[in-house]
């Protein structure tokens, strides 16, 4: 008897587990995969501690732009929200702002605008990579390519720059924008051998033999204006794209170092600044005529910056270094934001007094040692 | 009054058979009681403790399915983590890196250590990757000409920065390096239970030989930290040994109590003896039964020692008032004086024909109680259940047959004096049991029934909070203050990763990582979906690491830190990750989404499974239960070949769940299904079995209630005392069921012999209490003092469980003494005055 009764507990209980299979096993309703170009930005509660890559201020807001179509807004800099609604889920890698509009780019060639402070956005162009013969367009190395940096000078003038020599821009607030091939109109600059080995264990492909045949396409990596209205692209493996008309007219130039610059700066008159790998930076008074090397003490490549007073400037770079320079001759001094991760813009607060930095681990306040 | 009860007068069939049986060969049933007992002793001698990583899984669960599926390709949840610490808070000291790479040596040694698998800064998997102007450099975290073990070896502060430099490149901060950089870890993984090389984990000889590395290396400057199930196992094995001891005190402490209660060397004596042999046997059955011993486990033989002295109670009970009053104790102090005892055979034989039934049925209904915990098809609750229920059942024969037999030749000394001491004892609480006689009138009874619903309301309310698997953090098995549990809060302050992962495989078409962007910008999506779910601390993925790998072919440009569309660079990003890296399997058809969480408690799971549930129900990347995506797929590909068409699928299952938080979801999932199943069976079967016995539904509804009322109270001190209700304590409450219904059915049996005999309810109740009162209140005292000797146990889950069983001990008997008369007063007799 007391085995029956067993027996039967223990075939209700296989019984079960049958019946649960049975449940679960329930397929469910396909859903096609969302094309993240042109699927809206997921509001979640760790933005700012995301992938941060640029800043910019619109009157009394500061904008943060960074992965998954995170737009971060703050009137106080302290305190950060998500933007109410973001057309796009791609990571936007750079923003600007003239008058009462924002623009932001980034991956898979978007552009999105905002007219509202940076709430509410809409997509102005994307461009994601399509396999060959979807499109006629995808033969062009600069199709897919992302979007790096973003200027304008006025609501209805604008820049894009992105990868493969990408050159982008409107006369109409960013409702069309234009393709424009400005190296072919550039004086091509006789390319240096890139440096050597350091005898440490190097990858089966370097860059170099991987990028064979695009090396006349230098990614534009950043874009800057100094105040007279000179404009200057900071590209790939030591090339520079200079205009002394607005844009119009480009010319290459080439620095005295064979590695490629993230960041460009513009002062006052002609003066220009950009930094890069390595710990690398320059500094020209004549738009790239010459350039002169500037100490930073550091081998740590340098991913962003932003022009302070006086010729000052603030440099971030990897490892959660940021350099800092008061004025135009003083020189850099080295602090670092912990936790250490890379940082890719940075954004004086309280009149310069301290800062705001976005990079990898999202934002994080810089109080420089006096 | 004596022997006008309907089964001592008439014999059924049944019990004259019986009686036949057992009391016509006296001395054939003591011999071969004797022979199996020398059996049984023998086979338990051969018990091994045995602990198993699987059985504690269940294994049917579709999150436990993909556990099985992947525990090869990524490894299971049966990590050890080492964490080696320097005590002035710096480990780029010389000392520390030789103690470091003889750990890393030594964990190689330990039996079943998966050898590709272990990590740490001195194993070539782990590696950091720089950008430099024309590319990647790469590199061993150590550098090769550091050797702080080879003799002469001097180490320069230049080589210290370097190394410190290279953890930070590697990315292994916080990980297997301390976030302070004060201590560094090494991890291994034990290669699966089961499968095709059969491999049988010897858990305890693993657990000992981490702690004789922890012996070799702890000293002035260095501490060793261990944490993983084996290391668990150990300390929950070294832990379950000091039940040995509780349990010769518990005996001591009962045959005491045995003795008080009976003034009787012989019968507390002979009782106990009863119970052991119910232990051994029990013991040997298991052996046969092919069981180890397993720590969880521990704890069934006292279980089953209580069980058979709480019977063997009764039947002493039975014997004494046929050996002192010749019948029952009914009547009052002169009447019974003046009655004559009979002989010890025929007071034994008379003891046994009045308890077989009652005894029987309230053992089986035990016995039922046990087996419904067999719905948990977890392998040790199936061990656990099978191991109680034989134990019960053995019961039956130690306490039913050669208990009485064994009476059947006892001569007591003192008889008289005895007897006394029996007519003191009786009447003693003569005030107690007519103040409880008042429940079961009509009044009195109305108003304690209101009460009880009152109480089961509250206590359902309360109850209904109790939290389904660990309410706190670290091993619940363990005290808080254990080492195992300190070490386990000292690596997670100083890592960044605890030991609580939850991993999602991504399944998808082979070599998804370099030709489907969907997959991958789905699983990043989904990691970046599950970081902002609150109680994910990190997640960890392929597509996560491939952006980094992106990012630096792009001369290490943070903007560049997203997923490429095109194959060509896709693969770029891919191809340099090594399946030792647990991104990805051999084809990169499987890829796991590894999240590591706060805590593992009931409510941080439920919220990330529920979290992970949601999004891919959201974005159809389900195909649904157990089906592996990854072997489907291949074999369309595969397919489509033979035919020559091209094939390419985009489709993406995200399965539950692997690491050590997927066991416990499935083992949380599993508790809250079969809970509230369990409980109905558990009422069911015990109302089926006192329906069969008393044939009145009326009745059998007196004795389930107030088990219903306790069953809801346990619950309710379940969370007061912030147990979590997961595997151990749901058993403990099918086992409290299952002995407390003993009372209400040996009260019973008495109430109903007197009123079948014209006995109005109150009176039969009275007579019930007097008979049978202080047997119950010894028998819960008994149960109670065995189980609650294990608060003292080492291991916090014995702890609980004796906390609880002692509970429900306690209160079954309460509930038992005043719900049960009330009940029966407007159940079965609401008109009687």
């Amino acid at each position: 008897m007391l085995g029956a009764l067993c027996l039967a507990v223990a075939g209700t209980a296989a019984a079960q587990e049958k019946a649960a299979d049975a449940a679960a096993a329930a397929p469910p309703a396909a859903v096609a995969w969302p094309e993240p170009s042109t699927s809206a930005a997921e509001k979640v509660p760790l933005a700012t501690q995301s992938l941060l890559l640029d800043y910019v201020e619109s009157g009394k807001r500061a904008i943060a732009v960074g992965e998954n179509g995170v737009v971060l807004l703050s009137d106080d800099r302290t305190q950060w929200r998500q933007a109410a609604q973001v057309p796009t889920r791609a990571t936007l890698t750079a923003v600007a702002a003239a008058g009462d509009k924002v623009w932001a780019v980034g991956r898979d060639g978007v552009i999105i605008a905002s007219s509202d402070g940076g709430e509410n956005w809409t997509l102005q162009r994307k461009d994601p990579w399509q396999p060959p013969g979807a499109d006629s367009a995808a033969d062009d190395a600069r199709h897919g390519a992302p979007l790096l940096d973003v200027l304008f000078t006025d609501e209805t003038h604008g820049i894009a720059v992105g990868a493969y020599s990408l050159f982008l821009e409107t006369s109409d607030g960013g409702a069309t924008w234009t393709q424009r091939q400005i190296l072919a109109a550039a004086t091509p600059a006789a390319d240096a051998k890139p440096a050597g080995g350091d005898g440490k264990e190097s990858w089966t492909f370097s860059k170099e033999e991987l990028k064979i045949g695009d090396e006349d396409e230098p990614h534009f990596n950043a874009i800057a204006r100094t105040s007279d209205g000179s404009l200057l692209i900071a590209a790939e493996r030591g090339s520079i794209m200079r205009s002394r008309d607005a844009g119009k007219t480009w010319q290459r130039g080439k620095l005295p170092y064979d590695g490629s610059m993230f960041g460009a700066i513009g002062f006052d008159g002609q003066r220009a600044m950009v930094f890069g790998l390595r710990g690398h930076a320059f500094e020209t008074d004549d738009l790239g005529d010459t350039w002169r090397e500037v100490p930073t003490a550091t081998e740590l490549s340098l991913l962003g910056g932003a022009k302070l007073a006086n010729g000052g400037a603030a440099i971030v770079g990897a490892n959660g270094l940021v350099l800092l320079r008061r004025s135009a001759n003083e020189a850099f001094k080295a602090g670092t934001v912990q936790p250490a991760g890379a940082l890719a813009a940075i954004l004086p607060i309280e009149g310069g007094a301290a800062f705001v930095v976005a990079g990898e681990n999202g934002i994080a306040r810089y109080q420089p040692k006096q | 009054m004596a022997g006008s009860i309907k089964a001592v007068d008439n014999p059924s069939a049944f019990h004259r058979f019986a009686e036949r049986v057992i009391f016509g060969n006296r001395m054939a049933v003591l011999i071969l009681f004797a022979l199996i007992t020398a059996a049984m002793g023998f086979f338990a001698s051969q018990l091994r403790v045995d602990a198993g990583f699987k059985k504690q899984i269940p294994l049917a669960h579709e999150y436990m399915r993909t556990f099985l599926d992947y525990e090869r390709e990524f490894g299971g949840a049966n990590r050890i983590l080492i964490a080696v610490m320097d005590k002035n808070g710096d480990m780029f000291n010389l000392p520390f890196l030789q103690t470091m790479e003889k750990i890393t040596q030594d964990v190689k040694t330990i039996d079943n250590v998966d050898e590709a698998r272990i990590r740490s800064i001195f194993t070539p998997n782990v590696r950091f990757v720089e950008v430099v102007e024309d590319g990647f450099a790469g590199g061993n975290v150590i550098p090769q000409e550091f050797t702080p073990n080879i003799e002469g070896f001097e180490a320069t502060s230049e080589q210290f920065a370097t190394i410190r430099a290279n953890i930070e490149k590697a990315n292994i901060v916080g990980r297997l390096v301390a976030k302070d950089f004060s201590g560094a870890m090494v991890w291994a993984e034990l290669v699966p239970e089961g499968g095709a090389g059969q491999v049988k984990l010897d858990y305890q000889k693993v657990a000992a030989q981490l702690e004789a590395i922890r012996a070799k290396y702890e000293n002035d400057t260095t501490t060793v930290h261990i944490i993983g199930f084996a290391k668990m196992v150990g300390d929950i094995s070294d832990g379950a040994r000091s039940v040995i001891l509780f349990f010769f005190v518990t005996i001591a402490f009962t045959w005491i109590l045995l003795f008080l209660y009976s003034s009787s060397v012989k019968l507390a004596t002979l009782t106990v003896f009863c119970a052991l042999v119910a232990v051994l046997w029990m013991l040997g059955a298991l052996r046969l039964l092919g069981f180890g011993i397993d720590p969880m486990n521990m704890l069934t033989p006292f279980l089953i020692f209580a069980i058979a002295v709480s019977h063997g109670e009764q039947m002493i009970n039975r014997f004494r008032g046929e050996i002192f009053f010749g019948g029952l104790e009914e009547g009052t102090v002169d009447e019974l004086r003046g009655r004559r005892g009979v002989d010890a055979q025929t007071a034994a034989r008379l003891a046994f024909r009045m308890l077989l039934v009652p005894g029987a049925v309230a053992l089986i209904a035990g016995c039922i109680g046990f087996a419904t915990i067999l719905i948990i098809p977890i392998q040790i609750i199936y061990e656990l259940a099978i191991t109680a229920t034989v134990g019960v059942a053995i019961t039956i024969l130690t306490d039913l047959v050669l208990l009485p037999v064994l009476l059947s030749y006892c001569k007591l000394r003192n008889l008289e004096r005895k007897r006394e001491y029996r007519l003191r004892q009786l009447t003693q609480f003569d005030k107690i049991w007519s103040f409880l006689a008042r429940f079961s009138r009509p009044i009195p009874a109305a108003i304690i029934i209101l009460i009880g619903l009152a109480v089961w309301f509250a206590a359902k309310q309360y109850g209904h909070r109790v939290m389904i698997g660990d309410a706190e953090k670290g091993v619940a098995e363990l005290r808080p203050e254990a080492r195992y549990n300190k070490d386990a809060v000292l690596i997670s302050e100083k890592f960044a990763l605890g030991v609580d992962m939850l991993n999602v495989i991504a399944e998808a078409q082979p070599s998804a990582c370099t030709t489907s962007y969907p997959v991958m910008e789905t699983m990043d999506r989904f990691a970046w979906h599950m970081r902002n779910v609150e109680g994910v601390e990190q997640v960890m993925t392929l597509p996560m690491a491939a952006k980094i790998v992106n990012a630096g072919w792009n001369e290490g440009n943070l903007r560049w830190r997203a997923l490429p569309r095109d194959p060509d660079t896709l693969r770029m990003a891919t191809q340099g990750f090594e399946t030792d890296s647990g991104l990805l399997n051999s084809d990169c058809s499987a890829m796991p989404i590894m999240m590591f969480l706060s805590d593992h408690r009931a409510t941080t799971i439920d919220r990330v499974v529920a979290a992970v549930k949601d999004f891919r129900e959201k974005n159809g990347t389900w195909s649904g239960g157990n089906v592996n995506l990854a072997v489907q797929i291949a074999e369309e590909a595969k397919a489509a070949a033979e035919k020559g068409e091209e094939f390419h699928s985009d489709k993406v299952n995200l399965r539950l769940a692997t690491g050590n938080v997927g066991v416990l979801a499935a083992i949380n999932d599993k508790v809250r299904e079969v809970d509230a199943v369990m409980l109905y069976l558990l009422y069911g079967a015990v109302f089926l079995m006192c329906l069969l016995s008393f044939r009145n539904p009326l009745a059998a509804l007196c004795i389930v209630l107030p088990l219903v009322l306790v069953t809801e109270l346990g619950h309710a001190l379940m969370v007061k005392l912030d147990i979590g209700l997961k595997v151990n304590t749901l058993t403990v409450v099918a086992l409290g069921v299952g002995i407390g219904v003993d009372y209400a059915i040996y009260i019973f049996a008495r109430m109903r012999e007197s009123m079948q005999n014209g006995a109005k309810l109150t009176e039969a109740y009275f007579g019930a209490l007097k008979t049978t009162g202080i047997a119950i209140f010894y028998t819960a005292l008994t149960l109670a003092v065995g189980v609650a000797m294990w608060i003292f146990s080492e291991l916090k889950f014995q702890a609980d469980m004796g906390l609880m069983l002692t509970f429900m001990f306690v209160v079954n008997m309460f509930a038992a003494l005043i719900f049960l008369p009330a009940l029966c007063r407007w159940l079965l007799r609401p008109f009687e005055k």
